[in-house]
């Protein structure tokens, strides 16, 4: 059953038409095994319900514009790889762009208001545009070492 | 202010800005004592509560470069 309804993906449609450059998507979930295996860490309670609706969601907004390239990457299975991109949380959405600088990581099911900001972050990324002006790409230039932001959100 | 950190992470390669949907996140949201959401930390810092807008979160951001205080 999908996500998303008739009037949710033609809207989307209309917005993601004015996306000017492409938007790289990369979903990080675990595969829910069918196996049982004695001795392995069961993944976080929540964390593995999330990831089906996680991919789900993702993909059908992704379907909605050829501008979304989304790339699936399955803990289970490139452990590694899964680490670098989310670090220790599942499931996890990573965005990129042409002219994105940082690191964009959303964790968890982007539902209720928090799917809107998946939205506008997708036509951020796509609009080819910077986001700050340049008195202030001027003052974040000068920044020399990590800056690690955290926001808590939940689904309103 | 999700979208505002997002915003200064494609500003700069320097921010890593990660959004936590607290409740499927539990153990995060007790590490760091979220009681309210929106609720955002720079670099573990003390934190800002509510939407209180972008400018305030680039504030605290470039305080990040400010060296400390030497306390005199």
């Amino acid at each position: 059953m999908a996500l998303l309804g008739d009037e949710d993906t033609k809207y989307l449609r209309e917005s993601f038409a004015e996306l000017r450059s492409d938007v790289s998507v990369t979903v990080v979930t675990r595969e829910r095994s069918r196996l049982v295996l004695v001795g392995a860490d069961a993944p976080p309670e929540g964390a593995e319900d999330a990831s089906a609706e996680v991919k789900q969601i993702i993909d059908e907004v992704a379907a909605t514009s050829e501008r979304i390239k989304v790339t699936h990457v399955d803990a289970a299975a490139d452990a590694e790889r899964a680490r670098t991109l989310a670090g220790e949380h599942l499931p996890a959405i990573v965005f990129g762009g042409a002219t994105s600088k940082g690191t964009l990581r959303y964790f968890g099911l982007p539902a209720g208001y928090e799917m809107s900001t998946l939205i506008a972050t997708l036509m951020d990324l796509g609009s080819g545009e910077d986001m700050v002006p340049a008195e202030i790409a001027g003052e974040l230039a000068k920044l020399t070492a990590p800056v690690h932001v955290q926001v808590f959100v939940t689904p309103g | 202010m999700a979208r505002a950190a997002f915003q200064l992470a494609m500003s700069s390669d320097k921010i890593t800005a990660d959004v936590f949907e607290a409740q499927e996140f539990p153990e995060l949201a007790q590490k760091y004592q979220v009681r309210g959401v929106p609720m955002t930390l720079v670099n573990d810092g003390a934190p800002i509560m509510g939407n209180v807008g972008g400018a305030k979160l680039l504030q605290a951001v470039l305080a990040t470069a400010t060296p400390p205080s030497s306390g005199a």
